[in-house]
């Protein structure tokens, strides 16, 4: 399933037709997404003199699959074999999400034409059966999409995201996730701390013995990990047996059969904990000290109408990784909104020094909020994005339009070790993809608000 | 008041220093009809048994069956080994004071456990640690050498660790996550024993309180000191020795090419007896670079292989002066001790822990670390029989176990925490 279809060169070869056609037409990559869709990708070069066509059947009810594509050039094919200098090449490209494609495509073929006489059928021998995982098909979606082009926001408009709304991707709401708890948590915890984990496990067992130098932390706290990967449930449940004496911490673990992403995990953390004080930590940061998260606690009290509180994050090397976030449009992802992270990586003694800030937003590696705040007034992370980014500012922002604010502190300090969850996201392509689909939903969600924090002109 | 004195092996197996002197301290308690166990890792699977990492070599001493794999983070392979294993050895022992003479092979979080079981005991239950080396520092077996140059480290962070072992992929995060392990374990500790003060200002810059560090050089057996050799008629005290494990850290090459910088005339007059060994299982380079110093010295360099403890004054009776050229920092390398309360003046580098175990001129001689010229310059000054005289004359009786004992004493009840001197 993972092999990639063929490059199908016309299965013309008819010279006579092509002579009278000019007409060079190749499907790159065509696939069925979710129930009823289908998603080709390929390119078409004509005269320029006569109408393209490319149909999907049945004859009596064509869909014309260039009106609805996205066009764009194709640098890649002037430069191959098979360039034939009379043809015009200019946004060859196409690229189209058919929502009722798999059903129109019964006989595997699409149709050719030229001022809308057939001429030939492209004959598709070769193509993922259904079923692929909505996650496959969404990784198969961007992997044509050049995320630095100056079309992406329309490709992603146009094409990306009507496919990725028809894909059943796993949401928290439907999954019961099996708690088990090891030593007795404390009766009223002040706080729960959710701390998902993914890809690797060890982190748990440092965060533990960190936590178990903290008394305040074993007798107040709530400590869930959420495992959010169903390949590690064993090697999981086993560590935690084999650990949990050691550090005198009490723990809860959540398990559950799907990968949910960052924003389900920490949603199905949320709904599992019985503080009515959420902090959503990453398994990569560490404290500083003890007492911290009686710290915030105290804090959070004392801000008015305190939404979300993050904390100064500090590299292993004692730098900013986090001091509150900021918002910018990035010229090269088609100027979408990213968030930037100000001083990241420069030494702390030059960073801000006010105690709390009043911010737009903060990570989530580190994140005090109630539950209430988060659970109702923001419905939770939003698990839309996939994998998981974003989630954090557009919590944030979320808590903005209900009226809350965001503060940053900076006398509580932890240690993130942000490589350390980088290195798991897997093939760097790939991700980068995800990162600007994800971007541009976010981009798409919050564009008036963030123009407007950020004082651009109307 | 019942003692458990824990090290990372047993000398009936393993010939190391910090071994051996734990050992040694357990047999001196005994001797005193005090109440003390010695518990040992041990790493041979033909001595354990099924169903129990425990078994009994003689009466109070246990061996701890611990296969450890993860050096880098002193994990033993299974945690329950700890918490089940260690904590039920401790309930059933209950012993007041748990001195751990290392973590090698053991696991740094049995100071962990100690500490959950101190919690639970009415009785007051102290926890001692003596550090034998850099460990807790540095990941390079503790050696605090720069693993791709092997020259000297002074510190460590995270970046600097890193860099080091950039060759098999460790991040700083990862030296980060080391640290913050061992100092989560370290803080456990009621007491350090550092046996020198080199090594306890290491530790004090890594950020262990000076106030819980004591200083107590490790006790020797009581000997009689041997007489010095005798000398035919205008012989030179040339005698020379090295005595030990022969590894890369221990600068065996440094010594051989000392000898190359001496006079022709003075090397023929001249031995270096080489006792100890274990080459075979160093670097390709470094054993090709002892071969072909041996080749080019000739006569004047005589390997013995390795020697038993027993043999020791034997050995030493044969030559004029040891010689200790580690590259390394050291701690208190255990034969220096051994050279002075045989009455043998020392040379060894001016680095570490060797420098303050050695007075310069006075009962031995240091050399600029690594300097073959420097150490040629020493042997020659040392060879002149007067000047060895007055070296000779000048070897202090090291401390003993008994003695070192009684300074143990005053941990072991948490009353004193200044540093006690030879």
């Amino acid at each position: 399933m993972n092999e990639p279809v063929q490059p199908m060169r016309s299965s013309v070869a008819n010279a006579r037709e092509l002579s009278l056609a000019r007409c060079q037409a190749v499907i790159d990559d065509i696939f069925p997404v979710g129930e009823t869709g289908l998603f080709v990708v390929g390119w078409i070069a004509g005269t320029g003199k006569q109408a393209q066509e490319i149909w999907l059947g049945p004859d009596t009810e064509r869909y014309d699959i260039l009106r609805h594509a996205c066009r764009y050039p194709r640098p890649d094919i002037v430069a191959a074999k098979g360039f034939d200098p009379q043809l015009r090449y200019e946004d060859a490209g196409f690229m189209v999400f058919v929502p009722d494609g798999a059903l129109r495509f019964q006989e595997k073929r699409l149709a050719v034409a030229c001022d809308g006489e057939l001429l030939y059928h492209l004959e598709i021998r070769k193509m993922p059966a259904q079923g692929m995982r909505p996650l496959e098909t969404a990784k198969r979606l961007l992997k044509h999409i050049n995320i630095h082009s100056t079309r992406m926001r329309e490709w992603m408009g146009r094409q990306i995201a009507p496919a990725m709304a028809t894909l059943d991707l796993p949401n928290s709401v439907t999954v019961t996730p099996e708690v088990r708890e090891y030593g007795s948590a404390p009766k009223q915890p002040i706080a729960s701390v959710i701390a998902p984990l993914y890809g690797r496990l060890d982190l748990m067992e440092h965060q533990l013995c960190e936590f178990g130098l903290d008394a305040q932390f074993r007798a107040e706290v709530e400590l869930i990990y959420v495992l959010d990967d169903p390949k590690l449930q064993d090697s999981f449940t086993r560590l935690c047996h084999e650990v949990a004496p050691l550090y005198g911490v009490p723990f809860k673990t959540l398990t559950y059969p799907v990968n949910l992403g960052y924003a389900g995990a920490n949603n199905v953390g949320a709904r599992v904990a019985r503080s009515r004080h959420l902090v959503l930590l990453n398994s990569d940061v560490f404290p500083d000290q003890p007492g911290w998260v009686q710290a915030l606690a105290a804090t959070h009290r004392q801000l008015p109408d305190c939404g979300a509180l993050g904390v100064r994050l500090l590299f292993p090397d004692g730098s900013v990784q986090h001091d509150g976030m900021r918002f910018e449009r990035f010229p090269f992802l088609d100027h979408l909104w990213i968030n930037t992270h100000p001083g990241k990586g420069l030494p702390v003694s030059d960073a801000p020094v006010a105690p709390v800030a009043l911010v737009p937003a903060v990570t989530a590696a580190c994140l005090w909020i109630s539950r209430e705040d988060f659970l109702v007034t923001a419905g939770g992370f939003d698990e839309g994005y996939i994998i998981g980014d974003f989630e954090d500012s557009d919590l944030c922002l979320k808590l903005l339009l209900k009226g809350r604010r965001n503060y940053l502190i900076r006398d509580v300090m932890l240690y993130h070790l942000e490589r350390q969850s980088q290195r798991l996201a897997g093939a760097e392509d790939w991700r980068q993809k995800v990162t600007a689909y994800n971007c541009w939903r976010h981009t798409q969600r919050w564009d008036t608000v963030l123009s407007r924090l950020c004082g651009e002109a109307a | 008041m019942r003692v458990l004195i824990i090290a990372h092996g047993h000398p009936d197996f393993a010939k190391g220093g910090a071994e051996l002197v734990a050992y040694q301290m357990f047999i001196a308690l005994r001797r005193r009809g005090e109440d003390a166990w010695f518990l040992a890792a041990h790493r041979e699977q033909s001595l354990a048994y099924g169903g129990t990492p425990f078994s009994t070599l003689r009466e109070r001493e246990i061996l701890w069956f611990s296969p450890m794999t993860d050096y880098f983070l002193m994990a033993p392979p299974d945690r329950r080994l700890v918490w089940k294993d260690f904590q039920e050895l401790l309930e059933r022992l209950q012993p007041e004071v748990i001195h751990f003479h290392h973590y090698l092979h053991l696991g740094v979080s049995c100071i962990l456990q100690a500490a959950h079981y101190r919690q639970t005991m009415t009785r007051p239950v102290r926890i001692i640690l003596t550090l034998h080396e850099y460990l807790a520092i540095c990941a390079n077996d503790g050696q605090m050498i720069m693993r791709q140059t092997q020259e000297l480290c002074t510190e460590s962070s995270p970046p600097r660790c890193a860099y080091c072992f950039r060759d098999i992929g460790k991040q700083p995060e990862d030296f980060f996550l080391r640290e913050r392990l061992f100092r989560a374990c370290l803080a456990r500790v009621d007491a350090f024993v550092a046996p020198s003060h080199f090594l306890k200002q290491v530790y004090v810059r890594w950020g262990l309180a000076e106030e819980r560090i004591t200083v107590i050089e490790n006790g020797q057996p009581p000997v009689d000191k041997l007489l010095p050799r005798v000398l035919r008629a205008s012989e030179m005290r040339g005698e020379f020795a090295y005595f030990g494990q022969i590894n890369r850290f221990k600068g065996l090459d440094v010594l051989l090419e000392a000898l190359v910088f001496l006079p022709k005339a003075i090397r023929k007059r001249i031995r270096v007896q080489v006792f100890g060994g274990g080459i075979e299982n160093q670097p390709e380079t470094f054993q090709q670079t002892i071969a072909a110093l041996r080749k080019q010295l000739g006569y004047c360099v005589v390997f013995h292989g390795s020697y038993q403890p027993e043999q020791l004054p034997g050995l030493l009776a044969m030559v004029d002066t040891v010689v200790v050229p580690s590259i390394w920092w050291e701690n208190s390398p255990l034969v220096i001790q051994e050279a002075f309360k045989y009455g043998r003046p020392v040379i060894c580098s001016d680095v570490g822990g060797m420098r303050e175990k050695v007075r310069h001129e006075v009962d031995g001689w240091r050399f600029v670390c690594r300097s073959p010229a420097s150490l040629a310059e020493a042997m020659m000054r040392t060879l002149e029989p007067e000047t060895w005289d007055k070296l000779h004359r000048n070897t202090l009786v090291p401390i003993t176990v008994d003695q070192s004992l009684e300074n143990h004493r005053a941990i072991y009840s948490g009353k004193t925490t200044t540093d006690v001197r030879p």
